[in-house]
């Protein structure tokens, strides 16, 4: 018996988008920014709740009083980071006092953000009443990151494709769906040819080569990524994605923006209709195994304006 | 045992457990729902503990949950089992969304943006430039002059003035003159000059008047200079460079909510401060000029000077480029200049010349500064 395929599809409409958006806009106003953190959650309900994946749709289970928390915590751990610089610029001397600024920084705060805002998010989306889960920890990144940042940096970014997808494999198989691990089996090299391709043509057909890269990376990325004995695959193309970044591009020039709402849900759209999953034949050997996290990672990637690698699930 | 069948309906019941839909058949009864399980099991769930957390609009499963985290999930397709629930315990039926309502909010959500969007407009357009009129009358002027001070600062920085005391007193003794001829007015007015053959010049809050060295050479006599000098004075004695700040201000805020950033909208008041646009809407345009023409009659200053050189302007942009630099900023337009003219007619008060610069022309290139 063949194997079932199964396949995401978002309900959401840009109209409803665009209520959202805008009584989220309207509120964050009045109350000067305190209801940005429920606006937020409001909107990814909305996002996870009409995205339907094998005939039930996602749900997510956030507040926006975590996310406040989370945010409030953050600007604790930027306070005391800037203040320690603070103390040793004023103790020893300034060189000292910023290199371990810029030190905290990039060992501790960014990776910290990174992992800590996938944490959260996984740990608060739900899929048939069971919770996502993400069980790696933010040290575990650090002998990815830092050697992939150096060497990306020396071999004047031709590491690159090697540092994303190493970053990419940890972010996946640390990933969980209740009991079962997401599993991730791709390996830089298989990039490098591509991306030293894209190095060279990008520039010279003015960044077009650039949609076929990027759209075989994410064919080659879901090729190699499985749950439970399930296969992911994504059909996207080049054309279909510079068809979909151009178009998204001419409505928001020619509605000054407000077409925003609608820019969004045709990407999600996209990026649904591209995927599906083959196998397994059902999930039904997978349990409940939720974990606790908090939003401090969510607060940190708010306000230091980072999204890396895409913590949503879609970056998967 | 007598059970009260009350309303059926299918659904999807998911355990908590395992990741296995389950069709079910609920029964909604006045003391709690039931969930009929395929194997002849049966769930009671009071309804004081269940929570309806998707299903308010159209379209959208109902989906309720039940218990600490993570809980039991019931999913429903027909959202009128929602109005069979309130109808069995009337005290709890603002836990659950009204079905009937389903459509209409969709509808009453489009409707409130769009007349939300039109009261922005108005509040735009119209509303936040009254406001910050009133609000710009009251400034104190030491507030203006700080604000100008920070403006200028960037427009004219030191190292781009043109050094030269005996230029500044040139353009002085005009702007003195014109202010001295009108009803007194709470500003201390400094020029500017800055070294740059651009043809034009700017007004900042406070008294604070920028002119370019390529102005001073487009100008043939110093009437036609008193004429644009007039016209910015206007701009700081009615105040449109404070009203064009704080117009910005409630604009940043809603850009700082709309990318959704709390941090960003506190940042806005104080970047709205220093980055106050120095182009004018029409109607202040308008008003600096006509209030401008009135300063000239009543200096005694030939006013045919400012509409010579406005016509110049007009006529030689297209081929000179450095003009194009005082049109983008100022309006131009035949209506304009036939404005002036009939201004001009109202009032044929007699004239005395202005002295001559005696020191070389105005636009010559300035001296280097001292080492």
């Amino acid at each position: 018996m063949p194997e079932p395929t199964r396949k995401p599809e978002f309900h959401g409409e840009g109209g409803t988008l665009f209520g959202i958006y805008l009584v989220n806009a309207l509120l964050t106003i009045v109350t000067i920014g305190f209801y940005s953190f429920w606006g937020k959650t409001r909107l990814r309900t909305y996002l996870y709740g009409q995205t339907e994946f094998d005939g039930d749709r996602f749900a997510y289970h956030g507040t926006g009083m975590e996310l406040l928390r989370g945010w409030l915590k953050a600007v604790g751990l930027l306070l005391v980071a800037g203040l320690a610089a603070g103390l040793l610029v004023a103790l020893v001397n300034e060189v000292v006092g910023v290199l371990v600024l810029y030190a905290a920084l990039a060992l501790v705060l960014f990776p910290m953000a990174l992992v800590g805002a996938r944490a959260y998010r996984l740990s608060r989306t739900s899929w048939r009443g069971i919770r996502f889960s993400f069980r790696g920890d933010w040290p575990d990144l650090l002998p990815i990151y830092v050697p992939g940042i150096l060497l990306t940096a020396v071999t004047l970014g031709i590491y690159y494709p090697l540092f994303h997808v190493n970053v990419r494999r940890f972010l996946v198989n640390e990933s969980h769906f209740g009991s079962q691990a997401f599993a991730f089996d791709g390996q830089g090299r298989d990039l490098l040819g591509r991306h030293v391709l894209a190095m060279l043509l990008t520039p010279l057909t003015l960044g077009f080569y650039w949609f076929w890269y990027a759209a075989y990376r994410q064919r080659y990325y879901w090729a190699h990524t499985s749950i439970a004995g399930g296969q992911f695959s994504s059909s996207m193309t080049g054309a279909q994605l510079m068809e979909l970044v151009l178009t998204n591009v001419l409505l928001l020039i020619v509605t000054l923006g407000l077409a925003f709402p609608w820019v969004r849900a045709r990407t999600i759209r996209f990026h649904c209709n591209c995927l599906s999953l083959e196998g397994p034949e059902d999930f039904a050997a997978i349990r409940q195994a939720a974990v606790p996290a908090s939003a401090t990672g969510e607060g940190l990637t708010e306000i230091m304006d980072v999204d890396l690698v895409g913590a949503d699930f879609f970056g998967l | 045992m007598t059970q009260y069948r009350g309303t059926v309906w299918e659904g999807s019941y998911f355990d908590g457990r395992v990741a296995q839909r389950e069709p079910v058949t609920v029964e909604v009864t006045p003391a709690s729902l039931w969930i009929l399980r395929a194997d002849g099991g049966r769930r009671e769930w009071p309804y004081a503990e269940i929570r309806q957390t998707q299903g308010a609009r159209a379209g959208d499963p109902v989906r309720l949950e039940r218990g600490p985290d993570p809980p039991e999930v019931l999913v429903l397709a027909d959202p009128a089992v929602l109005a069979a629930i309130r109808e069995a315990v009337p005290q709890l039926r603002s836990r659950f969304a009204n079905p009937a309502w389903r459509v209409l909010r969709g509808r009453l959500a489009l409707a409130g943006s769009a007349a939300v969007l039109a009261i922005v407009a108005v509040a735009y357009f119209w509303g936040i430039p009254l406001l910050a009129a009133r609000v710009a009358a009251r400034v104190p002027v030491e507030w203006e002059e700080r604000l100008g001070r920070s403006l200028v600062a960037q427009l004219a920085p030191d190292g781009l003035r043109c050094d030269d005391p005996e230029r500044q007193w040139a353009v002085q003794q005009i702007v003195d003159r014109l202010v001295a001829a009108g009803p007194p007015v709470p500003y201390t007015f400094r020029i500017a000059i800055v070294d740059d053959s651009m043809v034009n010049a700017l007004a900042a809050p406070g008294g604070y008047i920028v002119v370019y060295r390529g102005l001073l050479q487009e100008t043939q006599t110093p009437e036609e200079l008193a004429g644009v000098l007039a016209h910015e004075i206007q701009h700081v004695v009615q105040r449109h460079g404070t009203q064009a700040v704080l117009e910005e201000v409630p604009l940043r805020l809603v850009v700082a909510a709309v990318t959704g950033d709390a941090g960003r909208a506190g940042r806005a008041l104080g970047v709205a401060a220093t980055l106050g646009r120095l182009r004018y809407r029409r109607r202040d345009e308008a008003a600096a000029d006509r209030a401008g023409m009135r300063m000239l009659q009543e200096a005694r200053i030939a006013p045919d000077g400012m509409i010579r050189f406005f016509t110049r302007l007009d006529e030689q942009s297209k081929d000179v480029p450095a003009l194009v630099a005082y049109l983008s900023t100022h309006p131009r337009n035949a209506a304009r200049i036939a404005a002036l003219e009939r201004l001009a007619l109202e009032n044929d008060a007699p004239v005395s010349a202005l002295n001559r610069h005696q020191g070389g022309t105005l636009g010559a290139p300035c001296p280097a500064p001292p080492p």
